[in-house]
């Protein structure tokens, strides 16, 4: 307990230095705006920002982009509640009640509820995430090379078979980010690998590049070509409005203390991130009414424990990233470069090795997010104006901000050309349906899964069987491979025709 | 669309072509070794095996029928534009510095989204000019140059 108290000290001491307290502001402030607009998401504006980070240290670097994150999903609930377009995915289901209860004049007290909700989801998160940590921290130090592959092996299907969309098609992008991962050294014989005879390409492909040009320019593509939406109801939301009843609050609090649970446990896993959290909290609540129609006319279950898991699910997926090094979607994986540029190698060593990184960041959160409480309210007049911006102004902002950000990270105008073929490669996954994010899992993963399996090669005598001779890494390869067939069953079960 | 090519046969084909082309260029290439002390090539050999299995199932499940395949339209004007935009920026950074590249981007990516208006270009590529040598010359100490004569 006094250690603990002694690492708020330490964490609190680093996230409000002037410098960690600005770079906190512009993440969070930067997350609230990427939130609201629909059609940009976390992705897109984390890849946006990361050229920065080349030039700060990882602690505001992390601190910065970790607020990005968090901040969209109070964003994006204030997009779905006016106008019934989901800002994020993970905000999509607070749609459901949140826009009929602003047509019934309800509007403010859905705001408030929505932040409240947020603010409480994210509080019981981070908690969870203060006490786990140095728990499972402790624990992995003692994995071996067999137990870190097996648990990348894990990371890498199940981001793959939970996700919505074709298991299959995902697998397959994690495979090709695992094979665009090999490009640049060999570190076990320092052959070089996949260059081409291009110079730039020895170091491997950059992140940055591939991050750009995949959500960035790819997303911006996509985006041009669809009509924007321009009929934007403008609502006033006043102070006052947002006083909810008495009733209101009754039917508050339970589903959202639900709903930061479920958010909890799901954002530790990979794959199920804050939108999955975000449908099955509702999905229990409406089981668990006992008037389930009331739900899609506004009922105040149906904002406060979706909102609650996917800001809570948001915490906590920084618990597998920074206490194994094995992040489980795409955002983490960019945070896990974000160390790695910065020399920093993931794993449990980490907590031990820069307390002052983890626990700054840790406290960060809690500083992030009442900044966001603080945001949310009073600007909603502000975010409401945003999605007015049309587009022949925010995608020509946006492509330059791309352009900028690749060429400023080596100051070399070849890391352009590199961010213009994966736009046009990640365009043309997007037409074809083919999700992106594993595929950038799969290439920041990529050369850690391959030391590790190596390693564990050499240590067993290239027995492959040494992966289920070890209690912890044998349990993960078996949940690994019943996620593989349960994820085949699944596909073969649903293309069944109906009664057949 | 046609029940054998379309979008599913297409794509899952071009990923099994280029897993297999990885595995014989990895073979060819590089030394493969032994399964304890595996060379440079095995690793990137298995995984171009690998996705050639995956392009193959996916164009298979489509064959079968398991999965729909979807009508796929390009926006090839978008696609061109804004690529061309970005090319275009990568080369003019370099020759007339940040205000010609930006010009250049901000004026082909008006023309994917369809209108375009020439004062409002102009005003836009200065205007992103100088915030972003405010954000990256100034604040993050990268030297870019605004203006570059070609000599």
């Amino acid at each position: 307990m006094m250690e603990l108290l002694a690492n708020v000290g330490l964490g609190l001491g680093v996230a409000l230095t002037p410098q960690n307290l600005a770079y906190c502001f512009i993440g969070v402030f930067m997350g609230m705006v990427v939130g609201v607009l629909p059609g940009i998401g976390a992705l897109a504006a984390i890849s946006m920002l990361f050229p920065i980070t080349f030039h700060l240290d990882a602690t505001p670097a992390l601190i910065m982009l970790a607020g990005l994150f968090y901040g969209t999903a109070y964003g994006g609930s204030t997009t779905s509640i006016l106008i019934n377009v989901p800002g994020q995915s993970s905000s999509a289901v607070t749609a459901l009640d949140g826009y009929p209860m602003a047509r019934q004049g309800r509007a403010g007290v859905a705001l408030f509820l929505t932040t409240v909700a947020s603010f409480i989801g994210g509080s019981i998160g981070i908690i969870l995430m203060m006490l786990f940590s140095p728990v499972i921290q402790r624990y992995a130090l003692d994995f071996s090379a067999q137990e870190y592959f097996a648990l990348m092996v894990l990371g890498l299907v199940g981001a793959s078979t939970m996700s919505s969309g074709s298991a299959i098609k995902s697998l397959a992008m994690v495979i090709l980010g695992l094979m665009i991962g090999t490009v640049g050294f060999d570190v076990f014989s320092g052959a070089a690998r996949f260059n081409f005879g291009i110079y730039e390409l020895y170091e491997g492909v950059s992140i940055v590049a591939i991050t750009m040009g995949v959500f960035g320019l790819g997303e911006i593509i996509k985006a041009v070509g669809e009509p924007m939406d321009e009929t934007v109801e403008r609502r006033r939301v006043t102070l006052r409005s947002m006083i909810p009843t008495r009733d209101d609050m009754r039917q508050f609090w339970r589903p959202t203390v639900r709903g930061s649970l479920l958010g909890s446990f799901l954002g530790t896993l990979p794959g199920t991130g804050a939108t999955i959290a975000s449908y099955m909290a509702y999905s229990v609540e409406v089981k668990l009414a006992k008037d389930p129609s009331r739900f899609g006319q506004g009922a105040i279950e149906g904002i406060s424990s979706p909102e609650a898991a996917n800001n809570a699910a948001d915490q906590t997926a920084f618990i597998p990233t920074l206490t194994l090094g094995i992040p489980g979607s795409a955002t983490m994986a960019l945070m896990l470069g974000v160390l790695m540029i910065n020399g920093i190698t993931p794993g449990p060593q980490l907590i031990t090795a820069r307390p002052d990184l983890f626990w700054g960041l840790v406290m960060s959160f809690w500083i992030g997010n009442l900044m966001l409480v603080i945001l949310n309210i009073p600007f909603i007049g502000l975010w409401v104006r945003l999605l007015t911006v049309p587009g022949h102004i925010l995608y020509p902002v946006i492509l330059v901000f791309v352009c900028i950000g690749s060429f400023s990270v080596n100051n070399a105008s070849f890391d352009i050309w590199i961010v213009a073929l994966f736009g046009i490669f990640g365009y043309l996954m997007r037409v074809f349906d083919y999700p992106p994010a594993p595929l950038i899992l799969g290439f920041v993963l990529g050369p850690l899964l391959e030391q590790n399996f190596r390693r564990s090669m050499v240590l067993a005598d290239g027995n492959f069987l040494t992966f289920f001779e070890r209690p912890i890494s044998c349990a993960v390869m078996v949940a690994t491979l019943a996620l593989l067939a349960w994820s085949a069953a699944k596909t073969l079960y649903s293309s069944r025709p109906a009664g057949g | 669309m046609s029940k054998i090519i379309n979008s599913e046969t297409l794509s899952g084909a071009f990923l099994s072509l280029l897993g297999l082309a990885t595995a014989l260029y990895a073979n060819a290439h590089y030394d493969l070794g032994t399964i304890r002390e595996m060379g440079p090539g095995m690793y990137p050999f298995v995984l171009g095996l690998l996705l050639a299995i995956c392009g193959a199932i996916i164009v298979g499940g489509s064959l079968v029928g398991m999965v729909k395949s979807q009508t796929i339209s390009v926006d090839f004007r978008a696609l061109f534009m804004i690529s061309t935009g970005v090319l275009a920026f990568a080369y003019l950074i370099d020759v007339v510095g940040l205000v010609g590249a930006t010009f250049a981007l901000i004026i082909l990516s008006n023309l994917a989204a369809g209108g375009i208006n020439l004062v409002r270009a102009i005003i836009l590529a200065i205007a992103m000019s100088i915030v972003s040598v405010l954000i990256f010359g100034v604040g993050l100490g990268i030297p870019i140059q605004m203006l570059r004569w070609p000599l």
